[in-house]
């Protein structure tokens, strides 16, 4: 049931929310539009917009199977580093022993430059999808993990002094309690990882593919072809923007009952 | 009146904390009687070990020294499941749950749920006057309609002994006094052993028969105040003679001009 003039409400929420972002975007566009004829930029150089519009709308059939590609490695990289970190984070927070040495390499791994690494996991796992998503793991792991140990310490402090009063046990605790607790951190992290998934697959897809975004980058910059590049990109950002966009949303479904959660319409 | 059964019964209690330059003696030598089915509060400043205390009750905590018995001169922990319930400070609430499912909690972690205990969540509800927010969930409660709450948790497992640290510590003057009916209401209802907790001197003479007044740090027991002033206590009762009469008897206590050890 809607009625109208919460709807109302919300849609002028929408408009304030977003509003200016959109309103800054369009500028920005104009004035590269207008400035391109405006400084005389070579087009080799810059396109226009339209010009980058153009050329998506010409090539789309070929470039979106590529995206697609992307999408599903960096999709996989995030669901699979997620699963890892947590199972990881459970560990540390409950084993000294685990949190000795698994800390360390866990840190390690993430010093080690991604760029550095692809291409010897080309080597190891070849040039389909398997490296590109080992990649996308590899960057995007780290921030999930130190936030859902973050996450998993910080329970309410009094509800498991009311749990133990009550002789829970550990797994009721851990279960009831502080799953739960995390949760804020553990969505916080998959926000930072979202878009390096992204980044980690792209990365993997330059050192060694024959499909994908990166691909499809390499191959337009051999051919010098800006206007190609820039579809290129633009599309990267949408890949990220939509992973991002995603776990913002599963937040937002999971996470009705956090403070950061909109409460209601007396917000406007 | 309470009958006085001895029903928790604290001998020679003391705590002492692990510290960097040496134990802190938290508590000494502290014996109370506490009668089946009395409201006993204890009084006293800040950092007197009374927390210490309800833990030590509770079973959180084990003395240092001394020993404290329950029902049936047992003192393992275990047989006190069930038994004993808290109310902290802070009215914690697991903010994911709706109020009854909140309410709910004790029960399916000591494996109590059974067929009537939504019944049984919805009457203790109804008793904390809350029952048109049964399905709300806590960010939707205020801080005096969160601790209610918390009080019909602590109830709904049935224990013989509530514990409440300082459970209005936290509200403004107004609703506290509002609490302070309730809760005397509710005590009446329910008749629990309840030990309380308390900073304000108004709220122990309101709601006890007995309190205990602490010394500062060591903590011990200076003295025992009865207070015997008809029930149910109303708003007239604070006004009265009588009551200002306790309060200021607590009050010498407290502050060390009758009774020092």
């Amino acid at each position: 049931m809607m009625n109208p003039p919460l709807r109302q409400k919300s849609f002028a929420r929408a408009i304030l929310e977003y509003g200016p972002a959109i309103l800054i975007t369009i500028c920005i566009i104009i004035f590269w539009e207008v400035s391109i004829d405006l400084f005389r930029i070579p087009s080799f150089l810059l396109p226009k917009p339209s010009a980058v519009a153009v050329q998506f709308i010409s090539m789309w059939k070929i470039v979106l199977p590529h995206m697609w590609v992307t999408l599903f490695e960096a999709a996989m990289g995030l669901i699979l580093a997620g699963a890892i970190s947590i199972i990881l984070a459970v560990g540390i927070v409950h084993f000294k022993l685990v949190e000795r040495t698994v800390y360390p390499y866990a840190v390690a791994t993430k010093v080690i430059p991604i760029i550095a690494v692809a291409p010897l996991l080309t080597i190891w796992f070849g040039f389909g999808i398997a490296p590109k998503i080992v990649t996308a793991i590899l960057v995007s792991y780290f921030p999930i993990l130190v936030n859902t140990v973050k996450g998993l310490q910080s329970a309410d402090r009094q509800m498991v002094r009311l749990m133990r009063s009550l002789f829970a046990t550990k797994y009721q605790i851990f279960t009831k309690i502080s799953v739960k607790y995390s949760l804020p951190y553990v969505f916080a992290g998959f926000r930072i990882s979202s878009t390096l998934a992204v980044i980690g697959a792209i990365v993997g897809e330059f050192v060694g593919a024959d499909r994908g975004l990166g691909f499809f980058l390499v191959i337009a910059q051999s051919e010098l072809d800006v206007r190609k590049m820039f579809v290129g990109v633009a599309l990267c950002a949408l890949l990220g923007l939509f992973l991002f966009l995603l776990v913002v949303a599963l937040e937002r479904y999971f996470l009705f009952w956090h403070e950061s959660a909109e409460t209601s319409e007396e917000m406007i | 009146m309470p009958d006085r059964t001895e029903y928790i019964s604290i001998r020679d209690i003391s705590v002492q904390f692990p510290a960097a330059d040496g134990p802190i003696l938290a508590l000494e030598n502290v014996s109370i009687e506490i009668y089946k089915e009395e409201f006993f509060s204890i009084i006293g400043p800040s950092g007197c070990g009374k927390s210490t205390l309800l833990n030590l009750i509770g079973g959180i905590l084990r003395p240092s020294s001394g020993e404290i018995l329950f029902p049936g001169n047992s003192s393992d922990p275990f047989i006190k499941r069930g038994k004993v319930s808290y109310v902290f400070q802070e009215p914690v609430l697991l903010p994911w749950r709706t109020l009854l499912e909140n309410v709910l909690l004790p029960l399916e972690v000591l494996g109590l749920s059974t067929s009537d205990c939504h019944q049984r969540a919805r009457d203790l509800i109804r008793l904390v006057g809350l029952e048109e927010f049964e399905s709300a969930y806590p960010k939707a409660l205020s801080g005096g309609m969160k601790q209610r709450a918390c009080i019909a948790r602590a109830l709904v497992f049935d224990p013989s002994t509530l514990l409440m640290d300082e459970p209005f510590g936290a509200l403004d003057e107004i609703t506290r006094t509002t609490m302070n009916l309730e809760l005397q209401k509710i005590w009446l209802q329910t008749r629990k052993t309840v030990l309380f907790i308390t900073h304000s001197i108004q709220e122990a003479v309101f709601l006890s028969d007995r309190i205990g007044v602490m010394s500062p740090r060591p903590g011990y027991l200076k003295t025992v105040v009865e207070i015997d002033l008809p029930r149910p206590r109303s708003i007239d009762t604070i006004s009265s003679p009588e009551f200002a009469a306790y309060m200021a008897t607590v009050r010498g206590h407290l502050h060390g001009t009758a009774g020092v050890k």
